[in-house]
């Protein structure tokens, strides 16, 4: 019943054949370690991905995680896995950055609930990637550590925020990342540098001790090479948590490994004004033959007109610029991190601090989401922002019951050079038109390479679905890597 | 929308940040067309519609009540800035400088409570329908 | 022209639950610094709320008793300003969906009655204590209390002087107890009450308010709204305008000081807490809170004086304090003496009470006990002197009190014939002043009965001798 795994798996460097080795005794759990840590070390030059290694903490839990399975207790179906995880979730003992010089050199004393759950796995943290700061961009340039580069072309960008989970995974420096996906902070950078990613429900992951950006929207999330990787991932991450009222499910996603054999009777919906002219032609082809192979599975593929797509991504900056100015309120030099050698008098001491600790990207937000919450300018914008996100979730119920799942692209381009979008923020905006209606809606996507542009860059696509339909999404994805090409690196 | 120099200014002020007079100048552009961008959200049609905090809707998410340990102090000051105006390892306290800028009344004194100085001019918002 | 006082307050309340509002960390009073802290009160990057559901029902047990309407759906709201007492910069408050409103308390003030609106009550979160340094130039941030559950009770502006208010206070504070929801001391910050205030001359539109706060007690407050009225109204005479500011009351000096910060008009920003999910109070919890709210002062002391005919002053002390009340109301239930309850508890038992340095609170003593002797009492089997003295052995050493008056031989000798006895032994031996007594001096009867007592013990109830010796007396004639 079950199709034969597919060869979307490389057999030496996908994660759920790393621990079958292990889990065997063909391998053991330092030599998988020392290889990550080796590949970290001769390649990170190059990408930048990483902004902290933790050597010995790693060799010595590689060594806490052999034992345990020697003696039998097989953690979960990925013990042994070395594991990379963006910095803005909060790691203890190792420091937390968010890549800001606000944040330079920051331990937090706590582990987030998700850094707790692969330790009782068995996987094996082995540092800490780069990103925008804050979380803020979609190219992770904007970090203090400097940008992360694409490893198919490293000139390029290799998408953000979570372009250091991204690109160590498509680098083969480590087969498992954590990111975190705002308004396409996971499925962006995925679809730039060819890897496979989700981006949850809101709700089914934890978000405590992942550093806030914009609480309503925040979603940490597993990126690899394939979906079962992170079909597997998910269900360690995923689960209830009492520390997080906001993380309502009720219980884990559970593992499977059980690939459908076709889609008869899924309805895909595509939304016919995300292929207009905004879209990039190499990108358009490839996401438009994608759906093809949806459509050679069984599935019923058809079009529709998404509503009020031009005012998503400003429904998006409003509510995420105005939750993340109250955020980041709380970094004033007095508590934790960065203090400003300038100042004298307490107000110096926060205005020199945030001024000196925050880069131009973070500002600009800040200031905004200042302006559409101060009086005067409430209503006109957030509370317009919040109503128009209610609009929204009626426009999603209404598809989900024409459509099981959408599938759209993820950006209207592929990965574009370093520094060619910096100073323009309201393009950079607009890059994320396809992402932040999902968030905005608080659904699950996944996003998956189909393909390159002319340039020969990768190309993503993402399936969106209804709360909670995570269980569908990958099914669907496991027919669609079975039936395309296999993990292509660069 | 048309951004002042007044508003970059209060908008600092808000914030706690200082700007140079060079990104003064680049965030006046980049809030004037993001601004009028987000402007034309006042085109759709919302009226009677609620506003959304959550994706979802859920409520009352408890924790029964009953005190746990607290964190080790030397853990909560752990990462408290040094430095010269910093906490100069004092081991009790998170130190800043004297906070000469309020009044002590914005603190409400020894018994302690909300500070902030008093709310003025703006009302709040009607409140919503009670169910 | 005449000046009329416009008044209404803030009053914050500190709750008694045993954790904070949003993280498990402690209330408990005191503590080293920073010692009852985590990362959710102390605002680190990452952490987040959860709303402690007893503070939920506190808000609900007062605004039901306060007569409000309960806000079926509610909600938090972040209140955004920088201070170093505040860790996330924003303090978790409710301002669009407050969970009750529109109540009132009914005051007695000088005599007349009068109803003061109760505008909202809402949830929020206590701050953190800071400590001046001007040593070293320095601030010292304590976070203990930051996370300490609060409730705001905002009245609507129906005061008129501080004998209404102060009598608003003193009788929220009494509920507030008997409602288990607070300690209400305003001399440890656990009630607070900022003092909205303006003038206007009589029928004249509604002046500008300033805000008082710092004002850690009943004396305070009154000295406060006398000072902050005579200025105001100086300000106006002289054709000036009132600032509308708040204002720190100084005790020491006796004025209320301006704020010296340019950013008097704060802009909070308020906006929908979006780590914290709504409350919905649906009906069963409603019943259930309803259900709880327990006989509060005024309601015991109306019964006390109709049911079980106290007198109002024994009434007002002994709902002063709800545990006085509840052993009040045991001991006259096992003893079926409320009269001699109330006597006991007034007189015998707040004396030794204030002697002994103890709280009224703290007091621990044994209703059985007492009201074992009370008993005694009633049916005269120990007079007086001996039940005060085992009423103190009891509150001093929580005697038995039945073997007490047993082992020091008190029980009341009402045996008639030894009596009778006693009063032929001294009238024998008292010719004289019987004498005295037949031919009219009175005094003798006293003497006599003196006599009779000393002879006979303590243990003579006083009213067996007067009616035997009485008896004794008219049967007498002298001998020889």
């Amino acid at each position: 019943m079950a199709m034969a795994k597919a060869t979307q798996r490389d057999a030496d460097t996908d994660a759920l054949s790393l621990s079958a080795a292990i889990a065997s005794g063909q391998a053991r759990v330092a030599d998988v370690v020392g290889a990550a840590l080796d590949a970290i070390a001769q390649k990170d030059k190059q990408y930048n991905a990483f902004l902290s290694v933790g050597n010995e903490a790693a060799m010595a839990r590689a060594r806490e995680v052999q034992a345990s399975i020697d003696a039998g207790r097989a953690p979960s179906p990925l013990a042994g896995v070395p594991i990379a995880i963006k910095d803005n979730i909060s790691t203890a003992g190792a420091q937390t950055t968010c890549a800001s010089k606000m944040l330079g050199g920051y331990t937090p004393v706590f582990n987030a609930t998700v850094v707790d759950k692969l330790e009782k796995a068995g996987l094996v943290v082995v540092g800490k990637l780069n990103m925008d700061e804050f979380a803020m961009g979609g190219s992770s340039e904007t970090g203090v550590n400097g940008p992360v580069r694409n490893p198919w072309d490293v000139s390029r960008v290799a998408g953000g925020s979570s372009g250091g989970s991204a690109a160590a995974v498509a680098a083969g420096e480590v087969p498992l990342a954590l990111g975190a996906d705002t308004g396409g902070s996971i499925r962006q950078p995925c679809a730039f540098c060819g890897v496979v990613g989700i981006k949850p429900t809101y709700g089914a992951v934890s978000r405590y001790g992942l550093i806030a950006y914009a609480s309503s929207l925040d979603q940490i999330g597993p990126i690899a090479q394939n979906i079962d990787d992170c079909a597997a991932l998910l269900s360690i991450i995923s689960g209830p948590d009492k520390r997080d009222s906001t993380c309502i499910i009720d219980k884990p996603f559970p593992f499977t490994e059980i690939h459908p054999e076709h889609l008869d009777g899924v309805r895909i919906g595509r939304p016919r004004n995300y292929f207009g002219g905004a879209l990039e032609a190499g990108t358009r082809r490839a996401v438009l033959s994608a759906s093809e192979v949806f459509r050679a599975a069984g599935a019923d593929v058809s079009d529709f007109e998404m509503p009020m797509m031009d005012d998503m991504v400003s429904a998006y900056y409003i509510i995420a610029c105005a939750e993340a100015s109250s955020n980041l309120s709380r970094y004033d030099g007095l508590k934790y991190g960065y203090r400003s050698d300038n100042a004298t008098t307490l107000s110096e001491v926060y205005r020199l601090t945030r001024s000196e600790g925050f880069g131009m990207e973070v500002k600009r937000r800040i200031m905004l989401g200042s302006f559409v919450l101060s009086s005067g300018y409430y209503d006109a914008y957030y509370k317009k922002a919040l109503q128009v996100r209610a609009l929204l979730k009626n426009v999603y119920n209404d598809l989900f019951s024409r459509f099981d799942m959408i599938l759209s692209p993820v950006a209207p381009t592929t990965a574009y050079r370093i520094g060619e979008n910096v100073d323009d923020p309201m393009t950079m905006y607009m890059g994320d038109i396809y992402t932040v209606p999902v968030n905005l809606a608080g659904l699950p996507a996944v996003s998956l390479p189909c393909g390159f542009d002319d340039k020969g860059l990768p190309v993503g696509f993402q399936l969106i679905g209804n709360a909670f339909s995570e269980p569908a999404l990958i099914g669907a994805a496991r027919v669609y890597q079975d039936l395309s090409r296999g993990w292509v690196g660069p | 929308m048309q951004i002042d120099d007044a508003l970059i200014a209060y908008l600092e002020d808000l914030s706690y940040l200082s700007l140079t007079d060079g990104e003064k100048l680049r965030l006046r552009g980049d809030l004037e067309k993001i601004l009028t961008s987000m402007a034309r959200l006042g085109a759709v049609p919302t009226d009677g519609v609620p506003e959304r905090s959550h994706p979802f809707d859920h409520v009352n998410a408890f924790r029964e009540d009953g005190a746990k340990a607290s964190c080790d102090r030397q853990l909560i000051l752990r990462n408290a800035p040094g430095g010269n105006s910093g906490n100069n390892g004092n081991s009790e306290f998170f130190v800043a400088p004297q906070t000469v800028d309020y009044d002590e009344g914005a603190e409400a004194g020894a018994g302690g409570g909300i500070g902030g100085p008093a709310e003025v001019g703006t009302e709040p918002p009607a409140p919503p329908e009670v169910e | 022209m005449k000046w009329e006082t416009i008044v209404g307050l803030e009053v914050h309340v500190e709750l008694s639950t045993k954790s904070k509002i949003f993280c498990a960390c402690t209330t408990a009073f005191g503590g080293a610094p920073n010692t009852h802290v985590c990362p959710v009160c102390a605002g680190m990057p990452g952490a987040l709320p959860t709303l402690n559901r007893s503070v939920v029902a506190c808000a609900l047990r007062v605004g039901v008793t306060l007569g409000c309407a309960i806000t079926r759906y509610s909600k938090f709201d972040r209140k955004n300003y920088f201070y170093p007492d505040l860790p996330k910069a924003y303090q978790i408050s409710q301002l669009y969906a407050p969970i009750c409103r529109d109540g009132h308390l009914d005051i007695v003030a000088a005599g007349r009655k009068k109803t003061i609106g109760i505008r909202e009550i809402h949830m929020e979160e206590d701050a953190g204590k800071l400590i001046h340094d001007p040593g070293s130039g320095n601030t010292f941030m304590d976070y203990n209390r930051c996370g300490v559950p609060l409730l705001e009770i905002v009245t609507t502006p129906d005061f008129r002087d501080a004998d209404e208010v102060l009598a608003f206070l003193d009788l929220l504070r009494e509920t507030l107890l008997y409602l288990d929801v607070s300690d209400g001391k305003m001399q440890e910050g656990s009630l607070r009450a900022d003092v909205n205030l303006s003038v206007r001359p009589e029928g004249g539109a509604l002046g500008i308010r300033t805000e008082m706060k710092n004002l850690n007690s009943f004396k305070a407050i009154a000295r406060a709204i006398a000072f902050e009225s005579a200025r105001q109204i100086k300000v106006l005479k002289l054709g000036g305008v009132v600032t509308q500011e708040t204002r720190r009351w100084d005790d020491d000096a006796g004025v209320s000081l301006g704020m010296r910060s340019k950013e008097d008009a704060q802009d909070y920003r308020y906006f929908p807490e979006p780590d914290l999910l709504p409350i919905v109070i649906d009906d069963p919890w409603l019943r259930e809170i309803k259900d709880g709210i327990p006989e509060l002062a005024q309601q015991k002391r109306r019964r006390y004086i109709d049911e079980l005919g106290l007198s109002e002053p024994h009434a007002a002390a002994i709902t002063a304090h709800k545990n006085i009340a509840g052993l009040f109301e045991s001991v006259s239930k096992k003893s079926g003496q409320p009269l001699e309850a109330a006597n006991l508890i007034t007189g015998a038992i707040m004396h030794m009470l204030n002697q002994s340095g103890t709280l009224p609170e703290n007091l621990l003593i044994d209703a059985d006990k007492l009201s074992f002797l009370i008993l005694l009492v009633a049916e005269g089997k120990i007079n007086r002197s001996a039940y005060k003295e085992a009423v103190e052995a009891v509150f001093l050493h929580n005697v038995d009190p039945e073997a007490y008056v047993t082992e020091r031989g008190l029980l009341m000798i009402s045996d008639g014939h030894l009596i009778a006895e006693t009063v032929r032994d001294v009238l024998a031996q008292n010719q004289s002043a019987a004498a005295d007594y037949h031919a009219g001096r009175t005094k003798a009867f006293g003497f006599l009965m003196g006599q009779a007592m000393r002879r006979g013990g303590r243990s003579c109830d006083p009213d067996t001798v007067k009616k035997a010796l009485t008896e004794a007396l008219q049967r007498w004639v002298p001998i020889g």
